[in-house]
Protein backbone atom coordinates (compact mmCIF):
# COMPACT_ATOMS: atom_id res chain seq x y z
CA UNK A 1 0.00 0.00 0.00
CA UNK A 2 2.84 2.64 0.83
CA UNK A 3 4.46 1.95 -2.48
CA UNK A 4 0.31 2.97 -4.30
CA UNK A 5 0.76 5.89 -2.61
CA UNK A 6 4.45 6.66 -3.05
CA UNK A 7 3.67 6.45 -6.67
CA UNK A 8 1.09 8.42 -6.69
CA UNK A 9 2.32 10.65 -4.59
CA UNK A 10 5.45 11.17 -7.28
CA UNK A 11 3.28 11.50 -10.20
CA UNK A 12 1.74 14.79 -8.23
CA UNK A 13 5.15 16.24 -7.55
CA UNK A 14 6.13 15.39 -10.93
CA UNK A 15 3.25 16.88 -12.87
CA UNK A 16 2.75 19.50 -10.78
CA UNK A 17 6.67 20.59 -11.74
CA UNK A 18 6.05 20.79 -15.05
CA UNK A 19 4.60 24.14 -15.19
CA UNK A 20 4.64 25.07 -19.10
CA UNK A 21 4.13 28.55 -20.21
CA UNK A 22 1.65 29.51 -22.56
CA UNK A 23 2.57 31.92 -24.95
CA UNK A 24 0.51 33.95 -27.74
CA UNK A 25 1.39 34.94 -31.72
CA UNK A 26 -0.97 37.40 -32.62
CA UNK A 27 -0.49 40.32 -35.18
CA UNK A 28 -3.28 41.89 -34.69
CA UNK A 29 -3.45 45.85 -33.70
CA UNK A 30 -3.09 46.76 -30.29
CA UNK A 31 -2.61 42.93 -28.86
CA UNK A 32 0.26 43.26 -26.57
CA UNK A 33 1.04 42.42 -22.99
CA UNK A 34 2.76 39.70 -21.57
CA UNK A 35 3.85 36.44 -23.56
CA UNK A 36 2.55 37.86 -26.63
CA UNK A 37 4.54 37.90 -30.00
CA UNK A 38 3.89 38.89 -33.23
CA UNK A 39 6.32 36.31 -35.08
CA UNK A 40 6.48 32.61 -34.45
CA UNK A 41 10.10 32.40 -34.44
CA UNK A 42 9.98 35.43 -31.88
CA UNK A 43 7.63 33.18 -29.23
CA UNK A 44 9.96 30.30 -29.78
CA UNK A 45 13.02 32.29 -28.99
CA UNK A 46 11.24 33.55 -26.05
CA UNK A 47 10.07 29.95 -24.89
CA UNK A 48 11.23 27.38 -22.65
CA UNK A 49 10.98 23.78 -23.34
CA UNK A 50 7.84 22.19 -23.53
CA UNK A 51 5.90 25.56 -23.26
CA UNK A 52 3.02 26.28 -25.50
CA UNK A 53 2.55 28.84 -27.88
CA UNK A 54 -0.63 29.68 -29.43
CA UNK A 55 -0.76 31.10 -32.65
CA UNK A 56 -3.89 32.98 -33.04
CA UNK A 57 -5.89 34.22 -36.55
CA UNK A 58 -3.69 36.40 -38.30
CA UNK A 59 -4.55 39.53 -39.06
CA UNK A 60 -4.12 40.35 -43.51
CA UNK A 61 -3.03 38.78 -45.65
CA UNK A 62 0.82 37.60 -44.59
CA UNK A 63 1.91 34.85 -42.69
CA UNK A 64 3.95 34.92 -38.97
CA UNK A 65 7.23 33.72 -40.96
CA UNK A 66 9.06 30.39 -41.01
CA UNK A 67 10.31 28.92 -37.73
CA UNK A 68 13.23 26.69 -37.00
CA UNK A 69 12.28 24.65 -33.94
CA UNK A 70 15.21 23.73 -31.46
CA UNK A 71 13.42 22.91 -28.62
CA UNK A 72 10.65 20.60 -27.88
CA UNK A 73 6.90 22.88 -27.72
CA UNK A 74 3.30 22.22 -28.05
CA UNK A 75 1.98 24.85 -30.74
CA UNK A 76 -1.74 25.21 -31.60
CA UNK A 77 -3.15 27.37 -34.72
CA UNK A 78 -6.98 28.03 -35.25
CA UNK A 79 -7.77 25.31 -37.70
CA UNK A 80 -9.19 26.35 -41.35
CA UNK A 81 -12.11 25.91 -43.64
CA UNK A 82 -13.29 28.32 -40.61
CA UNK A 83 -15.09 30.55 -43.51
CA UNK A 84 -17.46 27.62 -44.03
CA UNK A 85 -17.73 25.89 -40.84
CA UNK A 86 -18.32 29.48 -38.96
CA UNK A 87 -20.16 27.15 -36.13
CA UNK A 88 -16.76 25.79 -34.88
CA UNK A 89 -15.89 29.74 -34.40
CA UNK A 90 -16.53 32.85 -33.67
CA UNK A 91 -12.62 33.64 -35.57
CA UNK A 92 -12.87 32.40 -38.57
CA UNK A 93 -9.53 33.41 -40.04
CA UNK A 94 -6.58 30.95 -40.41
CA UNK A 95 -3.00 30.32 -38.88
CA UNK A 96 -0.63 31.69 -41.23
CA UNK A 97 2.40 30.67 -40.75
CA UNK A 98 5.55 29.55 -43.10
CA UNK A 99 7.84 26.92 -43.47
CA UNK A 100 8.64 25.15 -40.28
CA UNK A 101 11.56 23.31 -39.75
CA UNK A 102 11.54 20.57 -36.47
CA UNK A 103 15.42 20.93 -35.69
CA UNK A 104 17.73 19.34 -33.50
CA UNK A 105 16.61 19.56 -30.17
CA UNK A 106 13.20 19.84 -31.38
CA UNK A 107 12.32 16.10 -30.54
CA UNK A 108 9.05 15.76 -28.78
CA UNK A 109 7.10 18.85 -30.58
CA UNK A 110 3.53 18.34 -31.35
CA UNK A 111 2.20 20.71 -33.37
CA UNK A 112 -1.81 21.38 -34.29
CA UNK A 113 -4.16 23.19 -36.30
CA UNK A 114 -1.92 25.17 -37.94
CA UNK A 115 -2.05 26.38 -41.86
CA UNK A 116 1.31 26.12 -43.33
CA UNK A 117 3.10 25.22 -46.59
CA UNK A 118 5.28 22.71 -45.55
CA UNK A 119 6.44 21.46 -42.48
CA UNK A 120 10.17 19.28 -42.17
CA UNK A 121 11.32 17.51 -39.53
CA UNK A 122 15.05 17.24 -39.71
CA UNK A 123 16.46 14.43 -37.73
CA UNK A 124 14.46 14.37 -34.91
CA UNK A 125 12.37 11.97 -32.94
CA UNK A 126 8.66 12.00 -32.09
CA UNK A 127 7.22 14.96 -33.35
CA UNK A 128 3.66 14.63 -34.55
CA UNK A 129 1.74 16.66 -36.60
CA UNK A 130 -1.78 16.39 -36.43
CA UNK A 131 -4.99 18.56 -37.51
CA UNK A 132 -3.01 20.98 -39.70
CA UNK A 133 -3.54 21.80 -43.39
CA UNK A 134 -0.43 21.40 -45.17
CA UNK A 135 -0.98 23.28 -48.80
CA UNK A 136 2.84 20.92 -49.40
CA UNK A 137 4.14 18.92 -47.79
CA UNK A 138 5.58 16.72 -44.47
CA UNK A 139 9.01 15.98 -45.22
CA UNK A 140 11.06 13.92 -43.17
CA UNK A 141 14.55 13.83 -43.12
CA UNK A 142 18.00 12.34 -41.10
CA UNK A 143 19.97 15.67 -41.15
CA UNK A 144 19.68 18.62 -39.47
CA UNK A 145 18.71 21.48 -41.16
CA UNK A 146 21.92 22.41 -42.39
CA UNK A 147 24.05 19.74 -41.16
CA UNK A 148 25.18 16.82 -42.98
CA UNK A 149 25.04 14.22 -39.94
CA UNK A 150 22.36 11.60 -40.34
CA UNK A 151 20.72 10.06 -37.33
CA UNK A 152 17.76 7.81 -36.97
CA UNK A 153 14.13 9.34 -36.76
CA UNK A 154 11.32 7.48 -35.01
CA UNK A 155 8.19 8.23 -33.64
CA UNK A 156 7.06 10.48 -36.03
CA UNK A 157 2.94 10.78 -35.64
CA UNK A 158 1.30 12.78 -38.80
CA UNK A 159 -2.33 12.19 -38.34
CA UNK A 160 -5.62 13.96 -39.40
CA UNK A 161 -4.19 16.57 -41.82
CA UNK A 162 -5.55 17.70 -44.80
CA UNK A 163 -2.08 17.57 -46.68
CA UNK A 164 -0.61 17.05 -50.19
CA UNK A 165 2.12 14.78 -49.30
CA UNK A 166 4.60 12.84 -46.99
CA UNK A 167 7.85 12.71 -48.60
CA UNK A 168 11.54 11.43 -47.16
CA UNK A 169 14.58 12.15 -48.07
CA UNK A 170 17.07 10.34 -45.50
CA UNK A 171 20.00 8.00 -45.21
CA UNK A 172 19.34 6.39 -41.40
CA UNK A 173 16.81 4.22 -40.24
CA UNK A 174 13.39 6.23 -40.23
CA UNK A 175 11.18 3.73 -38.32
CA UNK A 176 7.57 3.93 -35.93
CA UNK A 177 6.05 6.13 -38.09
CA UNK A 178 2.48 6.60 -37.95
CA UNK A 179 0.37 8.19 -40.90
CA UNK A 180 -3.01 8.00 -40.28
CA UNK A 181 -6.39 9.60 -40.66
CA UNK A 182 -5.05 12.06 -43.08
CA UNK A 183 -7.01 13.62 -46.22
CA UNK A 184 -3.91 13.18 -48.97
CA UNK A 185 -3.12 13.24 -51.97
CA UNK A 186 0.00 10.69 -52.26
CA UNK A 187 3.22 9.44 -50.83
CA UNK A 188 7.11 9.44 -51.81
CA UNK A 189 8.35 6.84 -49.80
CA UNK A 190 9.58 3.69 -51.35
CA UNK A 191 12.49 1.91 -52.84
CA UNK A 192 14.03 2.60 -48.86
CA UNK A 193 15.83 0.49 -46.66
CA UNK A 194 16.10 2.83 -44.31
CA UNK A 195 12.56 3.04 -43.43
CA UNK A 196 11.08 0.32 -41.18
CA UNK A 197 7.96 -0.65 -39.61
CA UNK A 198 5.56 2.22 -41.17
CA UNK A 199 2.11 2.38 -40.33
CA UNK A 200 0.06 4.31 -42.80
CA UNK A 201 -3.80 3.17 -41.71
CA UNK A 202 -7.56 4.75 -42.23
CA UNK A 203 -6.19 7.70 -44.76
CA UNK A 204 -8.47 8.80 -47.80
CA UNK A 205 -5.91 9.64 -50.91
CA UNK A 206 -7.57 12.10 -53.13
CA UNK A 207 -7.96 11.61 -56.44
CA UNK A 208 -5.09 12.41 -58.35
CA UNK A 209 -2.20 10.72 -61.01
CA UNK A 210 0.67 10.86 -58.31
CA UNK A 211 2.00 7.38 -57.49
CA UNK A 212 1.61 6.11 -53.91
CA UNK A 213 5.49 5.15 -52.96
CA UNK A 214 5.66 3.06 -50.19
CA UNK A 215 8.24 0.55 -48.62
CA UNK A 216 8.26 -1.70 -45.88
CA UNK A 217 5.00 -0.27 -44.43
CA UNK A 218 1.79 -1.41 -43.10
CA UNK A 219 -0.64 -0.50 -45.46
CA UNK A 220 -4.46 -0.56 -44.46
CA UNK A 221 -7.88 0.02 -43.99
CA UNK A 222 -7.15 3.09 -46.33
CA UNK A 223 -9.54 4.63 -49.30
CA UNK A 224 -7.93 5.39 -52.54
CA UNK A 225 -10.41 6.96 -54.74
CA UNK A 226 -9.54 7.19 -58.44
CA UNK A 227 -7.05 5.10 -60.74
CA UNK A 228 -3.28 5.83 -60.07
CA UNK A 229 0.04 4.22 -59.61
CA UNK A 230 1.16 1.81 -56.89
CA UNK A 231 4.58 1.97 -56.05
CA UNK A 232 5.03 -0.80 -53.26
CA UNK A 233 7.57 -2.30 -51.77
CA UNK A 234 7.72 -5.09 -49.36
CA UNK A 235 4.03 -3.75 -48.10
CA UNK A 236 1.67 -5.66 -46.18
CA UNK A 237 -1.21 -4.42 -47.46
CA UNK A 238 -4.84 -5.33 -46.15
CA UNK A 239 -8.91 -3.88 -45.86
CA UNK A 240 -8.16 -1.26 -48.44
CA UNK A 241 -10.59 0.16 -51.02
CA UNK A 242 -8.93 1.11 -54.36
CA UNK A 243 -9.90 2.68 -57.35
CA UNK A 244 -7.39 0.48 -59.70
CA UNK A 245 -8.58 -2.49 -61.04
CA UNK A 246 -7.27 -6.14 -59.29
CA UNK A 247 -8.36 -9.03 -57.83
CA UNK A 248 -10.16 -8.75 -54.46
CA UNK A 249 -7.67 -10.59 -51.91
CA UNK A 250 -6.64 -10.10 -48.06
CA UNK A 251 -9.38 -7.84 -47.27
CA UNK A 252 -8.45 -5.37 -50.09
CA UNK A 253 -11.19 -4.36 -52.82
CA UNK A 254 -10.18 -3.27 -56.16
CA UNK A 255 -11.91 -1.65 -58.61
CA UNK A 256 -14.33 0.97 -56.36
CA UNK A 257 -15.66 3.91 -57.90
CA UNK A 258 -17.07 5.95 -55.29
CA UNK A 259 -18.43 9.02 -57.61
CA UNK A 260 -20.26 5.76 -59.34
CA UNK A 261 -21.32 4.92 -56.03
CA UNK A 262 -22.26 7.70 -54.90
CA UNK A 263 -20.39 6.93 -51.45
CA UNK A 264 -19.19 10.46 -49.98
CA UNK A 265 -20.67 13.66 -49.05
CA UNK A 266 -22.20 15.66 -51.98
CA UNK A 267 -20.56 19.57 -52.42
CA UNK A 268 -23.34 22.38 -51.39
CA UNK A 269 -23.24 25.47 -49.30
CA UNK A 270 -22.31 24.79 -45.76
CA UNK A 271 -19.83 22.05 -46.53
CA UNK A 272 -15.92 22.04 -46.57
CA UNK A 273 -13.42 20.42 -49.16
CA UNK A 274 -12.94 18.26 -46.43
CA UNK A 275 -16.10 17.28 -45.49
CA UNK A 276 -16.72 16.05 -49.13
CA UNK A 277 -14.47 13.05 -48.30
CA UNK A 278 -17.03 12.11 -45.02
CA UNK A 279 -18.85 8.85 -46.17
CA UNK A 280 -22.32 9.51 -45.93
CA UNK A 281 -24.47 7.20 -47.93
CA UNK A 282 -26.18 4.85 -45.96
CA UNK A 283 -25.18 1.28 -46.39
CA UNK A 284 -22.15 1.84 -48.24
CA UNK A 285 -19.96 -0.65 -48.50
CA UNK A 286 -17.30 1.33 -47.44
CA UNK A 287 -18.52 1.55 -43.74
CA UNK A 288 -18.28 -1.90 -42.75
CA UNK A 289 -14.84 -2.86 -45.15
CA UNK A 290 -12.32 -2.07 -42.67
CA UNK A 291 -10.21 -5.05 -41.08
CA UNK A 292 -12.32 -4.23 -37.69
CA UNK A 293 -15.62 -3.89 -40.14
CA UNK A 294 -16.06 -0.44 -39.70
CA UNK A 295 -15.17 2.75 -41.67
CA UNK A 296 -12.52 3.12 -44.46
CA UNK A 297 -10.50 6.58 -45.19
CA UNK A 298 -9.88 9.13 -43.07
CA UNK A 299 -13.62 9.27 -40.55
CA UNK A 300 -12.59 5.58 -39.71
CA UNK A 301 -10.73 4.18 -37.28
CA UNK A 302 -10.37 4.89 -33.59
CA UNK A 303 -8.99 8.57 -34.06
CA UNK A 304 -11.07 10.16 -36.73
CA UNK A 305 -10.59 12.96 -39.28
CA UNK A 306 -11.59 16.61 -37.23
CA UNK A 307 -13.33 19.05 -40.05
CA UNK A 308 -11.61 21.94 -39.83
CA UNK A 309 -8.40 21.02 -37.96
CA UNK A 310 -9.92 22.03 -34.49
CA UNK A 311 -7.26 21.44 -32.18
CA UNK A 312 -7.87 19.92 -28.61
CA UNK A 313 -8.07 23.42 -26.83
CA UNK A 314 -11.15 25.23 -26.21
CA UNK A 315 -12.87 26.99 -28.75
CA UNK A 316 -14.76 30.26 -28.56
CA UNK A 317 -17.97 29.72 -30.74
CA UNK A 318 -19.82 33.26 -29.91
CA UNK A 319 -19.10 36.27 -28.69
CA UNK A 320 -21.69 39.41 -28.49
CA UNK A 321 -21.44 42.73 -26.66
CA UNK A 322 -22.98 45.87 -26.04
CA UNK A 323 -19.58 47.44 -27.26
CA UNK A 324 -19.98 50.39 -25.03
CA UNK A 325 -20.42 51.59 -21.75
CA UNK A 326 -19.71 54.35 -19.02
CA UNK A 327 -18.67 55.00 -15.35
CA UNK A 328 -21.89 53.49 -14.30
CA UNK A 329 -23.12 51.28 -17.20
CA UNK A 330 -21.14 48.35 -17.76
CA UNK A 331 -20.71 46.75 -21.17
CA UNK A 332 -22.89 43.30 -21.15
CA UNK A 333 -21.18 40.63 -22.97
CA UNK A 334 -22.16 37.27 -23.49
CA UNK A 335 -19.41 34.13 -24.79
CA UNK A 336 -20.15 30.76 -25.92
CA UNK A 337 -17.41 28.20 -25.71
CA UNK A 338 -16.78 24.73 -26.59
CA UNK A 339 -14.25 22.40 -25.25
CA UNK A 340 -13.08 20.20 -27.53
CA UNK A 341 -11.14 16.13 -27.69
CA UNK B 1 -7.42 2.94 0.65
CA UNK B 2 -7.24 2.10 -2.76
CA UNK B 3 -10.39 3.49 -3.26
CA UNK B 4 -9.49 7.09 -1.55
CA UNK B 5 -7.07 6.90 -4.04
CA UNK B 6 -9.17 6.32 -6.84
CA UNK B 7 -10.88 9.28 -5.93
CA UNK B 8 -8.59 11.65 -5.63
CA UNK B 9 -7.29 10.99 -8.96
CA UNK B 10 -10.37 11.39 -10.18
CA UNK B 11 -10.72 15.02 -8.41
CA UNK B 12 -7.51 16.33 -9.76
CA UNK B 13 -7.76 18.16 -12.69
CA UNK B 14 -5.24 17.05 -14.65
CA UNK B 15 -6.31 13.83 -14.54
CA UNK B 16 -10.21 14.28 -15.12
CA UNK B 17 -11.49 13.07 -17.90
CA UNK B 18 -14.19 15.25 -18.40
CA UNK B 19 -13.75 18.00 -21.28
CA UNK B 20 -15.58 20.94 -19.45
CA UNK B 21 -14.97 23.78 -19.65
CA UNK B 22 -13.27 25.03 -16.06
CA UNK B 23 -12.53 28.97 -16.41
CA UNK B 24 -13.45 31.92 -18.69
CA UNK B 25 -11.45 34.97 -18.01
CA UNK B 26 -11.59 38.71 -19.36
CA UNK B 27 -9.08 41.46 -19.54
CA UNK B 28 -8.82 45.22 -20.84
CA UNK B 29 -5.95 46.67 -23.21
CA UNK B 30 -2.94 44.66 -22.32
CA UNK B 31 -2.33 40.44 -21.81
CA UNK B 32 -1.93 39.92 -18.24
CA UNK B 33 -0.45 36.62 -19.06
CA UNK B 34 -1.88 33.54 -18.71
CA UNK B 35 -0.86 32.84 -14.39
CA UNK B 36 -3.07 35.66 -12.90
CA UNK B 37 -4.37 39.55 -13.38
CA UNK B 38 -7.25 38.36 -15.68
CA UNK B 39 -10.87 38.09 -14.28
CA UNK B 40 -12.50 35.32 -13.97
CA UNK B 41 -16.48 35.41 -14.86
CA UNK B 42 -18.32 33.27 -12.55
CA UNK B 43 -20.18 30.18 -13.93
CA UNK B 44 -20.33 26.58 -13.64
CA UNK B 45 -20.51 25.28 -17.03
CA UNK B 46 -21.91 21.56 -16.87
CA UNK B 47 -21.60 20.56 -20.65
CA UNK B 48 -18.58 20.82 -22.83
CA UNK B 49 -20.53 23.46 -24.50
CA UNK B 50 -21.67 26.51 -22.24
CA UNK B 51 -22.63 29.94 -22.64
CA UNK B 52 -21.75 33.18 -20.11
CA UNK B 53 -23.28 36.56 -19.53
CA UNK B 54 -21.43 39.07 -17.74
CA UNK B 55 -20.75 41.88 -17.37
CA UNK B 56 -17.44 44.68 -17.29
CA UNK B 57 -17.38 47.52 -15.12
CA UNK B 58 -15.76 49.90 -16.72
CA UNK B 59 -15.23 52.55 -13.39
CA UNK B 60 -11.58 52.62 -13.45
CA UNK B 61 -11.40 52.33 -17.55
CA UNK B 62 -10.18 55.56 -18.98
CA UNK B 63 -12.19 56.82 -21.53
CA UNK B 64 -11.77 56.61 -25.18
CA UNK B 65 -11.27 53.04 -27.36
CA UNK B 66 -9.83 49.79 -25.68
CA UNK B 67 -10.29 46.62 -26.42
CA UNK B 68 -11.92 43.49 -24.15
CA UNK B 69 -10.33 39.88 -24.68
CA UNK B 70 -11.87 36.76 -23.29
CA UNK B 71 -10.33 33.24 -23.29
CA UNK B 72 -11.19 30.26 -21.73
CA UNK B 73 -9.50 27.15 -19.89
CA UNK B 74 -10.74 23.07 -20.10
CA UNK B 75 -10.46 20.74 -17.84
CA UNK B 76 -7.22 19.67 -18.74
CA UNK B 77 -5.72 23.00 -18.29
CA UNK B 78 -5.91 23.69 -21.95
CA UNK B 79 -6.36 27.48 -23.01
CA UNK B 80 -8.42 28.27 -25.87
CA UNK B 81 -7.38 31.36 -28.05
CA UNK B 82 -7.90 34.70 -26.55
CA UNK B 83 -10.85 36.55 -28.36
CA UNK B 84 -10.43 40.61 -28.42
CA UNK B 85 -13.21 42.78 -29.36
CA UNK B 86 -12.88 46.70 -29.35
CA UNK B 87 -15.19 48.85 -27.07
CA UNK B 88 -15.82 52.22 -26.52
CA UNK B 89 -15.81 54.17 -22.74
CA UNK B 90 -17.87 57.21 -22.89
CA UNK B 91 -17.17 60.21 -21.30
CA UNK B 92 -19.47 61.27 -18.20
CA UNK B 93 -18.48 64.73 -19.48
CA UNK B 94 -18.91 64.15 -23.12
CA UNK B 95 -21.92 66.00 -23.70
CA UNK B 96 -21.68 69.73 -22.18
CA UNK B 97 -24.45 69.84 -18.97
CA UNK B 98 -28.01 71.45 -20.63
CA UNK B 99 -28.36 75.28 -20.01
CA UNK B 100 -31.82 76.80 -19.36
CA UNK B 101 -32.94 79.37 -22.31
CA UNK B 102 -32.88 82.88 -21.03
CA UNK B 103 -34.17 84.70 -24.03
CA UNK B 104 -36.29 84.95 -26.93
CA UNK B 105 -36.55 87.81 -29.48
CA UNK B 106 -37.71 89.04 -32.86
CA UNK B 107 -37.46 91.50 -35.49
CA UNK B 108 -39.03 92.84 -38.61
CA UNK B 109 -37.97 93.96 -41.50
Amino acid sequence: MKYILTIFLTLIVLTSGMAQTVRRVNNGSGITGTNVYTTLQAAHDAASANDIIIVEPITGSGTYGDLTATKPLKIYGNGYFLDVNTELKKDTRESDVGTIYFNTNSGGSEIYGIYAPSISIHGVSNVTVSRCYITGGVYIYTNSKTGSTHTAVTGTKITSNYLNLVTISIAAIVSNTIISNNIIDYMSTANDNYIQNWIVKNNTFRASGNTISLANTTFENNLVIGVRPLGFTNVNYTYNVFGNTGTDFNGNKFGYDVTENGDLQPAGTGISADELYQITKAGSTLKTASSSGEEVGAFGGSTPYIVSGIPAIPSITNFISTGSGDATTPIKVTISVKSNN
Amino acid sequence: MIRYILLSLLLLPGYVLSQNISQVVYFIDGDPGFVSGATTVSGTPVSSSFTYDFTVNLSSTSDGFHTLSVRAKDANGNWSTTYTAPFFKISATTLAPQTSLTKVEYFLG
